[in-house]
């Protein structure tokens, strides 16, 4: 009777106890009673992990050698969209220690993995006698729950895309959007133009959702250009993919585990629709003056915007006989007294410019093109159809007057 | 040689022998008006220009013009005699008697823009003195009330006016071969030298005399239709009214000038000499400079 009993124990020993480190074990979940191999629950892999068997009718994977294939792509045939499912469920639910929700998780796994199979052996019906009978009825519940969850899961490929509008009015504006799906946050930086708020060109944090005004920084030396917005580091939150762990058991239950739940980092760039358009400026001012007298110039715009531009002149002076112009403060002679705003294409007169005998010489005049205090277009220093020669008035030689 | 052939060379000798004391008696007789000088002004010292003032200074001075009057000026005198007029290299000091006191500066060029004329009249060493076209005084101003005046007390305001500057100032010699005579009581003008000529001419009227006994010269000639001579130029002398600060009116400092006058006799002008058409032509062809007397 002792030999007996101590045989016994060494065979449940045996039975319980994996004969090598490399073999899976019971996790949790139930065992029927007197059939300890008929589990319902999760497995435990030879690193610990909670895994579940997609073999429904093979012989259970406990004390035989599992392997470990890694995370993979397919298994059993599964498309990519039940393997998302699989996944899915794995990564919400399958890391766990409730027996009930293991053996939901099971049920689960195989009406995934294999639902033909799992059925042929008798479905619910025929494993959640494993179970406690007065758990039952709150394991088939999870079960449902469980396969309603994997199976509402699809597998669209996360999207981002940035656009940018042009404001109908005013090449200056526009609103920059981002939309993404799902929901994304990163980095946005834009060419030719700032955010209106910060007058940045970069902004982070930028979300799925976001509508943010934007105002045109026109690159100097161009007629027309385009708005650009990138971003690199769109972050989508991290979400189970197409894929399982899995550790397969030679003539046995094949066991899975949760596989990656990546997070992607997306890119999304766009520009302007259409070019935008810089006002162009032509000048010409009056080619010669007399001390006493007045200048004024004149000046032809085009691709004024409605929100209007702020034209001012400044003539600078030097010597009658200078041959290089100099542009610059110490030889500003003559200024707007103020700034002309200007709404629509046309031509535009200056003030008249007062000459006195201080500004005799040549005059060198510059229009400047100002929008809210931006400039967007500039006079060239020393163009011959913006020179103005000033003059002395000749004094008439006066012829002594003889007595007569 | 024969007695008969002798003779003939003694009476060509005789004959050749009062050419001779003819021809040099006609050469020591003296031309009328013109006495040689004692040095040839036609000659200048080569003396390198030496700076006098510096340019501000030369700059402050007055500028010694027609219509300026400047009481530190010499008055000239009666008679001048000169055979050279010249040009100034640059603005030049004009001095005082003691030729140090810089009295006033006269330009290279004058109203007109042309070189203006320097007439030197005496010489001492390097220094010059040199008629000078502005006023010392006007008639107005009695003599005496300016202590910078070397006028005497009562005497009229000089016509004529003068100064010294350096011989080295001046360049660009021009010969004077002929003088300009004008009798006020016998109304006339006359050319002394190469070609002399006399012409009937108007001269001032009682109450706008043309002065007397006074030399200056012809300091520059123009036309000007506001004063009717669109066509035959104004001769501008030197000379000044002494009788009015401005006879004719203006502010030109009372200028007695020869011009043409259709109607050129009698003492009608305001000081002018009044000249027919073949007087002002021949005083328009001689060169600036050409000194002028005026005798009663």
């Amino acid at each position: 009777m002792i030999a007996l009993s101590v045989f016994a124990a060494v065979l449940g020993a045996l039975l319980l106890v994996p004969l090598s480190a490399a073999a899976a074990s019971i996790g949790p979940g139930y065992q029927q009673p007197g059939k300890p191999l008929n589990h319902l629950g999760g497995y435990l892999t030879p690193g610990g992990r909670v895994a579940y068997c997609i073999d429904a009718g093979l012989p259970s994977a406990v004390a035989r050698d599992t392997g470990d294939s890694g995370v993979v792509e397919s298994v059993n045939g599964l498309a990519a969209a039940e393997m998302l499912s699989l996944n899915t469920l794995l990564v919400r639910h399958g890391d766990t220690s409730d027996a009930n929700t293991a053996a939901a998780v099971a049920m689960a796994v195989w009406s995934i993995a294999g639902d033909a199979a799992y059925q042929a052996e008798g479905g619910d019906g025929y494993v959640l006698v494993r179970a406690p009978a007065d758990q039952r009825m709150a394991i088939q519940a999870l079960a449902d729950r469980f396969r309603a969850e994997a199976a509402a899961v699809t597998a669209t490929p996360p999207t981002a895309v940035l656009s940018i509008s042009i404001d109908a009015g005013d090449d200056y504006g526009g609103i920059l959007a981002l939309d993404a799906s799902p929901g994304v946050t990163g980095t946005v930086v834009l060419t030719n133009a700032v955010f209106a708020d910060t007058g940045g060109a970069t902004r982070s944090s930028v979300s799925a959702g976001a509508r943010l005004a934007v105002v045109a920084a026109p690159p100097s030396g161009s007629t027309a250009y385009r708005i650009l917005a990138s971003s690199s580091d769109l972050v989508v939150p991290a979400a189970p993919a197409a894929s399982v762990h899995v550790y397969p058991t030679s003539g046995a239950q094949t066991l899975v585990a949760a596989g990656d739940s990546p997070s992607i980092v997306l890119a999304a760039s766009t520009s302007d629709l259409r070019d935008r358009l810089i006002p162009s400026l032509g000048t010409t001012a009056q080619p010669a003056a007399e001390v006493g007298g007045t200048v004024i110039d004149t000046a032809s715009l085009l691709h004024v915007p409605s929100s209007g531009v702020q034209l001012r002149w400044s003539g600078y002076l030097q010597p009658m006989d200078s041959n290089t112009p100099q542009c610059a403060a110490s030889t500003l002679a003559f200024e707007s007294s103020e700034p002309v705003t200007i709404t629509t294409d046309g031509v535009f007169s200056s003030e008249l410019f007062a000459v006195t005998d201080r500004s005799v010489g040549t005059v060198f005049w510059t229009a400047t093109l100002t929008r809210n205090d931006v400039v967007v277009a500039e006079g060239l220093c020393g163009d011959s159809a913006e020179t103005t020669v000033i003059t002395a008035p000749e004094t008439p030689l006066h012829l002594p007057v003889v007595s007569g | 040689m024969t007695h008969r052939r002798g003779a003939t060379v003694l009476a060509i000798l005789l004959a050749a022998a009062a050419a001779l004391s003819l021809l040099h008696v006609l050469a020591a007789r003296p031309g009328p008006m013109i006495r040689a000088q004692s040095r040839p002004l036609a000659v200048l010292p080569e003396l390198p220009v030496r700076p006098e003032l510096s340019a501000a200074h030369l700059a402050a001075l007055p500028e010694a013009r027609y219509d300026a009057v400047i009481a530190t000026l010499l008055p000239a005198a009666v008679s001048a005699h000169a055979d050279t007029a010249y040009r100034l290299r640059e603005d030049t000091v004009l001095y005082a008697a003691d030729r140090t006191t810089p009295v006033a500066r006269l330009a290279a060029r004058n109203f007109l823009g042309e070189p203006s004329v320097v007439v030197p009249v005496e010489h001492s060493g390097d220094w010059l003195r040199v008629l000078t076209p502005a006023r010392q005084r006007l008639p107005s101003h009695p003599a005496g009330t300016d202590p910078a005046s070397t006028n005497s007390a009562g005497a009229l305001a000089p016509a004529q006016t003068s100064a010294w500057l350096r011989a080295d100032s001046l360049s660009s010699p021009t010969i004077l071969v002929n003088r300009i005579i004008v009798s006020v009581s016998a109304q006339t003008l006359s050319l002394i030298g190469i070609g002399s000529r006399t012409w009937p001419v108007g001269v001032g009227a009682p109450g706008t005399p043309t002065p007397i006994g006074v030399t200056g010269y012809l300091e520059a000639r123009y036309r000007d239709a506001a004063q009717g001579q669109a066509e035959h130029p104004v001769q501008l002398t030197s000379l000044h009214s002494t009788a009015a600060d401005e006879p004719f009116g203006g502010n030109d400092g009372g200028l007695i000038g020869i011009h043409f006058q259709a109607s050129a006799s009698g003492a009608v002008s305001h000081g002018c000499i009044r000249v027919p058409l073949e007087a002002i032509a021949a005083v328009n062809a001689l060169p600036l400079g050409t000194l002028i007397t005026i005798e009663e």
